[in-house]
């Protein structure tokens, strides 16, 4: 997994757009595009061979007679399962404060969106082990609010719970910043219309609002799941490794070329079904965005 | 939402940099009024301030006895004797808003859209939907009910738009511009649907448009509003067939001059004009005579087609030197613009309008039949 949020596009245009700029775009892909200059595509096929190249390269060290055994050993079904529940539990705590968060933003004033919109990017541009260590200062047993909680008898750190907070720190910006371009992009005509027809603000919201921006809520989620379900450096950090309570996929991947835990083979197996499964989710998303496409 | 119709009245100021809007106006329960005025008059504004989207700066904004606007002046007494400041949401004013962009909401289908307003108001599902089906079968659109608006013609889309605004039941819709981005097929049947409906249902409506073909047909009232005031106000019948003021007369394409009476007649800024009939000075005067002989200020209203134009100067009463300012196609015929404050128009017929004379910044000479000027008292 990238920490890139261009990888899988731009949100797009989720909402309708303006007619102008639609037609204009038409134009654009009527005319034959512009040559480059040639010495350009040296550069640009290394590029690409230097993304796909290791990728690829991953595939003939598998060893596909023990795959199946490989990645259903007791050690990878338990990472697989609990990297899945975290994710998943991620992606939900994404959403209950992300949503909001970017509904918010999208009307905020463009003085203070700017820098609302720095501070939610900050975790997707930081070093998610940074992240992992501040997470460890305020919530860990000497930190700010990690005294308070044991006082009160609840340890965070090194926790299943610690793997759902790493993921949720790492992976909200991606979901906040494509619902956001998606709410700005779909303005607020249709809430003023939805309004005038006697429309409060939750009717609003539930029938209009959300389901305007649905592909770009979906691609938000999903981009944020994975992102979560990728997630190494934060987790490391604040979780730890400890196989069925915090050791995730990516975890048990590290583990396995440390020489403990699952062995090569299956981690080399999960690596393998990850790279299959993200390339899965980014072809299912783009389709359903085409066809979602008002 | 639902109930009978009611009365609006607004009287508003909004300040907005340099321009002004002050405006009062009363539509009585059931009738229509049309405002009309050039773009950027203040006629969208005046409507968002109704709809409650726009907060004026003083005023206040009444529909039947409810007051869902009001905002007194900064610095007046803590305890007004109108009471406090208030602005009463749009979802919760009973005032609906149709524009010249349908903005039907794109993921549902026409059904559904028209249902929107019902469902909002607590109507379930079911019955909402048969009653959007009823209201599809009445703007004509019978059997398009599940498709998306992406996939409806422009003039379908606003059919339905009318549709859902009316379903809603408001007690005054306020329509803005509603024909303006239509194409010229499909404005003329729409605008007949839109006033059949507007008065089946009895629904108080204001009608904002720069064209006077709306306020006739939809309205029965108009006033018309000028750089953020209301310059002229009455049945459409009357403003419009006897504009008072110059700036009317050039919205309904009549010409009007402002002037003073003497003895021969009117003097006016092209020279002193002969009426046959001084239609409103002679009231009570059964000689002819006029009221006020010397300096009474008055207007004088002649049609286009009164006008007639000659490369040399013609006999009889009623000429004046003018210039031509352009030409431009008339119904049958064409119509010249001529130079000056107010611009006169002259509509001539094709075979009058040959030769090189008549051409823009060139000098003519015009003629007005006394018999087709009116005079009628008052200030432009």
């Amino acid at each position: 997994m990238t920490t890139d949020p261009s990888a899988a596009g731009p949100p797009g245009p989720a909402g309708p757009t303006p007619a102008p700029a639609s037609a204009r775009s038409r134009g654009e892909r009527g005319a034959a595009p512009r040559p480059l200059p040639v010495l350009l595509a040296v550069p640009a096929v290394l590029g690409l061979v230097a993304v796909l190249l290791p990728l690829v390269a991953l595939f003939p060290r598998v060893d596909w007679a023990t795959f199946p055994a490989a990645i259903t050993s007791p050690a990878a079904l338990s990472a697989l399962s609990l990297s899945l529940r975290t994710g998943l539990a991620a992606m939900v705590c994404c959403l209950v404060l992300g949503v909001p968060l970017a509904l918010y933003l999208s009307r905020a004033p463009s003085r203070l969106a700017e820098v609302l919109r720095i501070i939610v990017t900050l975790p997707l541009v930081l070093p998610p082990l940074v992240g992992g260590m501040a997470l460890l200062y305020l919530f860990g047993v000497n930190g700010y609010l990690g005294q308070v909680l044991t006082v009160v008898g609840i340890t965070v750190p090194f926790t299943t719970l610690a793997v759902v907070m790493a993921q949720t720190f790492v992976a909200m910006p991606f979901l906040v910043i494509s619902l956001e371009g998606a709410l700005r992009t779909a303005g607020t005509r249709y809430e003023y219309v939805a309004a005038t027809l006697g429309a409060g603000r939750w009717t609003v919201l539930r029938r209009i609002t959300l389901p305007l921006v649905m592909p770009g809520l979906i691609a938000g989620t999903v981009l944020a799941f994975a992102r979560a379900v990728g997630e190494f450096g934060a987790t490391a950090l604040f979780a730890g490794n400890q196989p069925g309570v915090t050791q995730t996929m990516p975890m048990a991947i590290y583990t396995a070329f440390n020489g403990a835990g699952v062995t090569r083979d299956s981690a080399l197996a999960l690596a393998v079904l990850l790279v299959v499964v993200s390339l899965v989710i980014l072809l299912v998303l783009r389709d359903w965005r085409r066809r979602e496409a008002w | 939402m639902t109930g009978p119709a009611a009365g609006v009245s607004a009287s508003v100021r909004v300040e907005r940099g340099h321009f002004t809007l002050d405006v009062a106006l009363e539509v009585p329960a059931g009738e229509v009024l049309a405002v009309v005025g050039p773009n950027a008059s203040g006629k969208s504004t005046l409507l968002h301030v109704v709809a409650g989207l726009v907060r004026p700066t003083t005023g206040t904004v009444r529909v039947g006895e409810r007051v869902l606007t009001r905002r007194s002046p900064r610095g007046s007494v803590p305890d007004r004797p109108d009471g406090p400041d208030l602005l009463v949401a749009p979802e919760h004013r009973g005032v609906g808003l149709l524009g010249q962009d349908p903005l039907l909401f794109p993921h549902l289908s026409a059904t559904e859209n028209v249902a929107f307003g019902l469902r909002s108001s607590g109507m379930r599902a079911a019955p909402a939907r048969e009653r959007a089906r009823e209201w599809l079968a009445r703007v004509g659109l019978d059997g398009t009910g599940d498709r998306r608006p992406g996939e409806l013609s422009g003039g379908q889309q606003q059919r339905v738009a009318i549709a859902r605004a009316l379903a809603a039941e408001p007690a005054v819709l306020l329509l803005d511009e509603p024909l303006a981005a239509l194409d010229a097929t499909s404005a003329p049947q729409i605008r007949q649907l839109l006033a059949e409906q507007v008065r089946a249902t009895g629904t108080t409506a204001v009608v904002v448009s720069h064209d006077v073909l709306d306020a006739v047909v939809l309205a029965d009232h108009v006033a018309v509003l000028r750089e953020g005031e209301l310059v002229e106000r009455g049945r459409c019948a009357e403003v419009f067939s006897a504009p008072r003021t110059a700036f009317t007369a050039a919205l309904v394409g009549t010409n009007l001059l402002p002037g003073r009476r003497d003895r021969a007649g009117v003097r006016t800024a092209v020279g002193p004009l002969e009426a046959v009939a001084p239609e409103a000075a002679t009231r009570g005067r059964p000689d002819g005579s006029l009221e006020q002989p010397d300096g009474g200020a008055c207007v004088v209203r002649f049609r286009p087609s009164a006008v007639e134009l000659f490369e040399d100067r013609p006999d009889g009463p009623n000429v004046f030197e003018a210039t031509v300012r352009w030409l431009e196609p008339a119904t049958g015929g064409v119509r010249v613009r001529l130079a000056g404050t107010p611009e006169l128009l002259a509509d001539l017929e094709p075979a009058q309008a040959q030769g090189d004379w008549l051409r823009p910044g060139g000098r003519v000479w015009a003629r007005v039949d006394p018999a087709a000027v009116h005079v009628a008292a008052g200030d432009s």
